[in-house]
């Protein structure tokens, strides 16, 4: 039997069921081999200890996703594909007001998620490392499996520079983005203005630039991606001043006839603002601010249909006026001709 | 057999517009009544997303053959737009109580009167 659409779950329920029941799994497990481990009276060997760590770091990011399932399966958005904000429901008042928007991330988040990762594949690698080690100071030298895992001892590097270089972004001056409008629409002017806390002088340069993307959720076998594509990019400020680098505005126009934030469980139009200040030996800082861009209102249709009457009215008086001096000149061809 | 027919053979509406028509049906079952809702659907290389945002109640009084009007409001959003990963498609689904018998019309809800290109 055929289905019509807009009937389907976009919670994804059964997906989120099964997370969870695959985070109790996993963890009921860890904790019988812990149980089983410790009752034996003996405490295990730390190069164990270390195997076992990516296992508890993954337990615990499986109960994270258990309790907050959308984010991790790249199912979020409002059902009715229009943004939803605290504002919207009393978009008049909110109108008036000021908007701080909140950064994507922040260092700090930056930082936790980069140490778990770190944690994750280090303590992985590092377990087979300290075998080889032990091999190699009892004169035991494995060449086959030091080549196989050097390219895992690589990539753990590189992952550990990932975690140095967050936590020197830490000490980056801190960015504030406001709007001066709480509901941002197409056609609008609206101004930013935008501070750094702590040691903005450190920058030699910033950019702000708005930009428009949208992505595209979807899973293969049992992996989910997220493609991604920027389709409007509109600079704000792009400055090497060190007064305007630590607080300054600019004032931008959202194009007329662009499309709106669209926020579904799977497909997305992101509006967001993303802000580069360059720190000479240092990590850069980048930051990300959604904005949300609303439909357009009842009275702001009136005003487009009445300005494109308007235009088209022009137009047709210019026409008109064309086609009289075609006339004429027509005419007076003719007449030219005749005499 | 369904047929949607929008009043004044219109495909593109604005935003906050009401959504006039006519669905002539020919059922092979008989129905009591015929569903009429105003969907979006998502086309491209994500996960499908679709969205109910309006529904009217055609009543058949039993019968198989006939005609009902229905009224739809249409929302401030999402509008119709193209892009290179997504697509939002609004459409006019019509369906008996069981949607053995289905119909589908694509429409455009947009302000600048057609589909938006990003």
């Amino acid at each position: 039997m055929a289905t019509r659409r807009g009937k389907s779950d976009q919670n994804n329920q059964g997906s989120v069921w099964f997370l969870r029941l695959f985070a109790l799994m996993w963890n009921g497990i860890l904790v019988l081999m812990f149980v089983s481990m410790f009752s034996k009276g003996t405490i295990p060997q730390w190069p164990m200890l270390l195997f076992l760590i990516p296992f508890v770091a993954v337990g615990v990011f499986l109960i994270y996703i258990s309790i907050s399932p959308g984010a991790a399966l790249g199912i979020t958005g409002s059902k009715s594909g229009v943004p939803m904000l605290e504002s919207q429901a009393n978009p008049a008042g909110a109108s008036a007001g000021q908007r701080e928007l909140k950064p994507v991330s922040t260092p700090g988040k930056n930082l936790w998620g980069s140490l778990f990762i770190c944690l994750f594949w280090n303590g992985i690698v590092s377990a087979f490392v300290v075998f080889i080690i032990r091999d190699w100071l009892q004169g035991k030298q494995e060449w086959g499996l030091m080549l196989f895992l050097s390219p895992f001892v690589l990539i753990g590097l590189v992952i550990l520079y990932g975690v140095f270089h967050s936590f020197l972004a830490l000490f980056n001056p801190r960015s504030k983005l406001t709007l001066d409008t709480n509901m941002v629409r197409p056609g609008q002017t609206v101004t930013v203005r935008w501070k750094f806390q702590g040691n903005a002088e450190a920058m030699d340069s910033l950019k702000i630039t708005l930009q428009g993307r949208e992505e595209a959720v979807y899973t293969r076998g049992t992996s989910t991606y997220t493609d991604k594509n920027v389709f409007i990019t509109i600079p704000v400020i792009d400055t090497k001043s060190k007064s305007t680098i630590k607080s300054g505005h600019a004032s931008l126009k959202i194009p007329e006839g662009t499309m709106p934030s669209f926020d579904a469980a799977h497909n997305r139009i992101i509006w967001s603002f993303h802000l580069h200040g360059e720190i000479p030996k240092w990590p850069d800082v980048q930051d990300e601010f959604l904005v949300s861009i609303f439909p357009v209102t009842p009275s702001d249709l009136k005003a487009i249909k009445y300005r494109d009457q308007d235009a088209l009215k022009t137009l047709e008086m210019k026409e008109s006026d064309e086609d009289k001096d075609d006339d004429e000149d027509l005419n007076a061809q003719n007449y030219f001709k005749r005499h | 057999m369904l047929k949607i027919i929008l009043k004044d053979t219109r495909k593109c509406f604005q935003p906050f517009e009401v959504i006039e028509g006519t669905v002539k049906y020919n059922l092979n079952r008989p129905s009591s009544e015929i569903t009429v809702d105003l969907v979006w659907t998502t086309m491209g290389k994500g996960t499908t997303d679709d969205y109910r945002a309006d529904s009217s109640v055609i009543s058949t009084g039993g019968s198989t053959r006939g005609k009902g009007k229905f009224r739809l409001n249409a929302p401030a959003g999402p509008y119709s737009f193209s892009g290179k990963l997504v697509s939002v498609i609004w459409m006019i689904s019509c369906g008996t109580e069981s949607d053995t018998e289905i119909e589908e019309k694509e429409i455009i809800i947009s302000p600048i009167g057609s589909e938006l290109v990003v």
